[in-house]
């Protein structure tokens, strides 16, 4: 979530209210505050339109009956003019203009804020919205031109460097160029914005020196590309419309000239939306009349009147891009109650609870070894790929894309490597007697998701001398006591295990076990310097053995 | 000493009784430890402790004291093998007829002349007239009387060398002495007497004994029952897995029934279905995890998959939809779960019909680097429920009766947001004095609700396990419980109050 720093004066300046009065509204407004010499705002993702000072006042005031109802602001044309030619990578730009922004140096900084919390959530790192943002005085024309450029053609001094380069060196030189250079790049060719014929922007890498907004910026110029029309769009309105009030609320429009056809942005054309009353009750629990539907709804700064008594219509302003379908109006007449204001009801109904049969023989079995000395460990399910050899009965490993290390590159398909990194790793605490149980996963194209899971119990034995016989001891005493017997014994082998001392054991209830005796050879691998033996139960067919239902 | 009735241990007894057999006499009552240790056959060490033992009883007294070790010098033993100066002197004089000028004896014996002579004057062996040495002894008495002590000495043999004797050898440059300190056992009374008047104590009983009858002529011995005992081992179940199984059988217990489905997911039921739309930084390789291999699942019901992406792409009647273009491809693309709500997602795409309460409980997975607070697999427990007047005000009701089971006095709920619910909250508790946010929960979207195809309204949580388990067994690092030390988890005391119901 974005997390947003502000001077706590300037919290004051913005809002209107003191300090603490301004932190009790805005944590209402589900923003999570953290005060330290500065304040921390934790804005929900869903808002965008908060990710600035402004947009927070906006919404606080209203709350706060300081103002209520629709914002409004003056939208002007201008003859400002961008012309579109094809660029294949990042086709949409959108551009407008904010008078009488006055940045000084707080404010430039949270301007900064601004852009990026935008850049990192709406935006997508960049590649799904870029913005730029200039001194409207340092434009060299009002005639702006957006192509796919020839990145030798294309010659700047970028923001925050001193000496003219050409894009293939912005790419390679500069800290965005490396980090953002290949977002919109096709071969050659990059999204370039021109004013009059000199480079501004080189979206969504960097802007130029030439337009820096600085102490002292009056207006700002605002484009936003990106390769949907959409977030574009959104996110100008967004921008607009925060900046709007700062300034005095006078917003210009610039218009788009591309080969489909001519765009005037931003309109700022709020949207309509009916809200049936109960529907606030279903949901809410609480029945509301208009009147106080509606009082809810203008301090949260929509527009709204009664249609008759069970519907209102409302007017949502074109910043709300989070306004979806009518439960978020309903979710902002909640913020506007309080959630405290809600009286909790308690559940009435009795149904009946049920968890899986195999939990139950798990938890039997589990504590039936624990009688018997072994102590049962947890790990871990992500293990390394190299596992896969010491899994017996799978072939071929479960693997991650993006694991974090090459110790967690793989899902486990047994418990039995698990177990052995256990061994290895309590030498020193012999005789070693310990047990896992937890879910195995294997291939099974059967399945939707190609992988299917299986219910395990794996336990090692480790001592100065211990043998196969030994874990058959424990194996088959824990089927006696869970009322199970074996039905057939077949010969084993696995590279885990020494030739002749391992088996493959079914039980009456379907239990399949695997056990034996570690080959010194694992042994070794694992550095265990003791004999070992394993076993690993599978007992998923429990569930269906027991008569399960699928809901 | 009068000896009474005494108590010894075996191995007091032991000592004793091999002592009397063995030493010499009866009188000497005075032995060194190293002297006990030939005597018995028992080691040095051993006898140490016992000898504190029977000083405690009263039955011995040890002395500290420092002895003198001599040794003989070069001197010495060149005069052992040659004769001592004044022994040759004699010689020499007795050769001579018994007299020889002072002039000849320095020519004949060289450096050792005043030596031989100052000695044999003292000894009265010569007599000094007028520049000659007279012999005045019987030659065959003329033997130096160092020699006998000297040889003792070489012996080795225990001697008390009067102190004159041994200023007198020090001063001729014939002995060396070195201190030793040595623990001396002064023996209270006869040793033989001591276990006459004894009675033996037995520390462990043994079958032997009691089959025997021996345990009537013995005493069982009194324990220090303040010492620490002896570390033992024992078996038993996982305190964090415990832990997972309280919080199961508690949601069971609220009549929730347990579903399960492997946590290799489809982004379908994990993301899509949960209407988080495909541009959502959740979704990227930085915080899903991807399967690689194998890569591509199914799904079976193709009029969900047409819900989905009618939702996603351009909504409905009630909904604007997120408005972009929605790919089939990568909804079917495998992953690890982020969240157990996928599990969820999946039980309802199945329509149940309310009111039914469902829960599951397992692993999730987030792209984390793992250190003391974070690791990229973990516990959630997610519940749904419907039935009749499910609303935001239920969800209230029933997080708060789920909250006062698990214990907390202190809970309290705020706004938030999740993409699959609105209203969302968060649920926060305070243990310890501080507030733990450990749970998110709300109704889910309309949307949600439209594309597993059910018209009524859900309500749904979920909680980390890990974070909550920590707090209640006062652990620091999260890997603590996925310990792999066999001793460090068999040590963790259960945490039987919270399963108790106390008060957190």
């Amino acid at each position: 979530m974005p997390v947003l720093k502000f001077k706590p004066g300037r919290i004051e300046e913005v809002i209107g209210a003191s300090l603490n009065e301004s932190l009790r509204i805005i944590e209402s407004l589900k923003i999570e505050v953290e005060l330290h010499d500065y304040v921390e705002l934790e804005v929900e993702v869903d808002r965008p339109d908060m990710y600035s000072l402004e947009g927070i006042a906006r919404q606080a005031r209203g709350v706060m009956g300081l103002e209520e109802g629709l914002p409004s602001y003056e939208l002007l044309d201008t003859p400002y003019e961008i012309k579109v030619s094809h660029v294949a990578t990042r086709p949409y730009i959108a551009s407008a203009i904010v008078w009488d922004v006055n940045v000084d140096e707080d404010y430039l900084e949270e301007l900064i804020q601004f852009q990026e919390k935008l850049h990192i959530s709406i935006g997508s790192g960049r590649s799904r919205v870029a913005i730029g943002l200039h001194d409207l005085e340092k434009l060299p024309s009002t005639h702006l031109t957006y192509a796919f450029e020839d990145i030798d053609n294309v010659v700047f001094t970028p923001l925050g460097y001193e000496k003219k380069m050409s894009l293939r060196e912005v790419f390679s030189i500069t800290e965005q160029g490396r980090k953002y250079g290949g977002i919109s790049r096709s071969g050659n060719k990059h999204p370039v914005l021109r004013a009059g014929g000199e480079v501004i922007s080189v979206p969504p890498v960097i802007n130029a020196e030439l337009t820096r907004i600085e102490p002292g910026t009056r207006h700002v110029f605002i484009d936003v590309t990106g390769p949907e029309l959409k977030p574009v769009l959104d996110t100008l309105s967004i921008l607009v419309a925060n900046l709007a009030e700062r300034g005095k609320g006078r917003i210009g429009r610039v218009t788009v000239k591309t080969s489909y056809g001519i765009m005037r942005e931003p309109t700022l054309n709020h949207t309509t939306r009916r809200l049936r009353l109960s529907y606030v009750e279903r949901v809410l629990g609480i029945r509301l009349d208009p009147f106080t539907a509606i009082h809810h709804l203008r301090r949260m700064r929509y527009d709204a009147r009664p249609l008759d008594e069970e519907i209102i219509e409302v007017l949502v302003p074109r910043y709300r891009i989070d306004v979806m379908h009518p439960i978020d109006l309903v979710e902002d007449i909640m913020l506007s109650i309080g959630l405290h204001n809600l009286k909790p009801k308690r559940p009435r109904r009795l149904l009946r609870g049920r968890l899986k049969p195999s939990y139950y023989w798990g938890r039997e079995a589990r504590r039936i070894l624990a009688y018997m000395g072994f102590v049962e460990l947890m790990g871990y399910t992500l293990v390394p790929c190299s596992y896969i050899e010491f899994s017996p009965g799978a072939q071929k490993p479960i693997k991650l894309a993006n694991p974090v290390g090459p110790e967690s590159a793989c899902i486990r398909s047994s418990l039995v490597p698990l177990l052995l990194r256990a061994a290895s790793r309590n030498q020193h605490y012999v005789p070693l007697k310990v047990f896992e149980s937890g879910e195995a996963y294997v291939r099974d194209e059967s399945s939707d998701v190609k992988v299917s899971a299986r219910k395990r119990i794996a336990m090692l034995i480790m001592n100065h001398r211990v043998g196969y016989e030994d874990i058959q001891a424990y194996t088959y005493k824990l089927l006696a006591a869970l009322g199970d017997q074996v039905v057939e014994v077949k010969r084993f082998s696995h590279r885990i295990f020494i030739e002749g001392r391992a088996a493959h054991i079914r039980t009456q209830n379907k239990v399949e076990i695997v056990l034996g005796e570690v080959h010194p050879q694992v042994l070794e691998e694992f550095g265990i310097t003791y004999p070992t033996a394993i076993a690993e139960i599978d007992y998923t067919s429990l569930d269906t053995l027991v008569g399960e239902t699928k809901p | 000493m009068n000896v009474r009735q005494v108590f010894l241990s075996e191995a007091e007894y032991e000592f004793l009784k091999k002592l009397s057999e063995r030493m010499v006499g009866g009188e000497r009552r005075l032995y060194s430890v190293d002297e006990l240790s030939k005597l018995t056959g028992i080691s040095k060490s051993s006898i140490e402790s016992l000898i504190r033992l029977l000083e405690e009883k009263g039955l011995v007294r040890i002395v500290r004291r420092e002895r003198e070790i001599y040794s003989l010098t070069s001197v010495a033993r060149k005069y052992m093998e040659q004769g001592f100066p004044e022994e040759r002197l004699v010689r020499k004089l007795q050769e001579s007829g018994g007299e020889l000028p002072v002039k000849s004896v320095q020519e004949l014996m060289g450096g050792e002349a005043a030596i031989a002579i100052a000695h044999a004057l003292r000894k009265k062996w010569i007599r000094l007239s007028s520049g000659k040495v007279e012999l005045v002894v019987d030659p065959g008495e003329a033997l130096a009387v160092e020699r006998k002590y000297l040889e003792a000495i070489a012996s080795n043999k225990p001697q008390a060398l009067p102190r004159s004797v041994v200023e007198e050898l020090k001063h001729r440059k014939l002995l060396s002495v070195e201190r030793r300190a040595e623990s001396l056992v002064e023996f209270l009374a006869d040793p033989r007497e001591i276990i006459a008047k004894s009675t033996v104590e037995i520390g462990a009983l043994t079958k032997d004994l009691i089959v025997s009858g021996a345990w009537k002529r013995a005493r069982l011995k009194s324990y220090d029952i303040t010492a620490s005992p002896p570390h033992i081992r024992m078996g038993r179940t996982n305190f964090f897995r415990e832990f997972i199984d309280y919080i199961r059988e508690l949601m069971r217990e609220l009549g929730f029934i347990e579903v399960e489905s492997p946590p290799i997911e489809l982004e379908f039921w994990n993301y899509d279905v949960l209407y988080q739309p495909q541009f959502h930084p959740a979704r990227q390789a930085t915080d899903t995890f991807i399967v690689e291999s194998p890569s591509r699942g199914t799904v079976g019901d193709a009029s969900i998959i047409e819900r989905v992406k009618k939702l996603h792409e351009v909504g409905d009647d009630e909904s604007t939809g997120w408005q972009y273009s929605w790919s089939l491809e990568r909804a079917l693309r495998i992953i690890l779960r982020s969240h157990t709500t996928a599990v969820s997602a999946r039980v309802l795409a199945a329509r149940p019909t309310p009111p039914f309460r469902y829960f599951t409980i397992g692993r999730v997975y987030r792209v984390e680097k793992i250190d003391a607070n974070h690791l990229p697999e973990f516990h959630q427990v997610d519940g749904i429920a419907s039935e009749d007047d499910v609303d935001l005000r239920w969800l209230l009701g029933f997080l708060s009766e789920f909250l006062e089971r698990l214990g907390f006095a202190e809970y309290k709920f705020r706004p938030a947001y999740f993409p699959f619910t609105e209203p969302s909250i968060e649920g926060y508790v305070r243990i310890g004095g501080r507030w733990l946010e450990i749970l998110g929960a709300g109704l889910f979207r309309p949307e949600v609700l439209r594309a597993v195809g059910v018209d009524y309204t859900v309500a749904a949580w979920g909680m980390g396990i890990e974070r909550l388990a920590m707090a209640l067994y006062g652990l620091n690092d999260i890997r603590q419980l996925y310990s792999y030390n066999a001793s460090f988890v068999e040590s963790i005391p259960i945490g039987w109050r919270v399963y108790a119901g106390a008060k957190v």
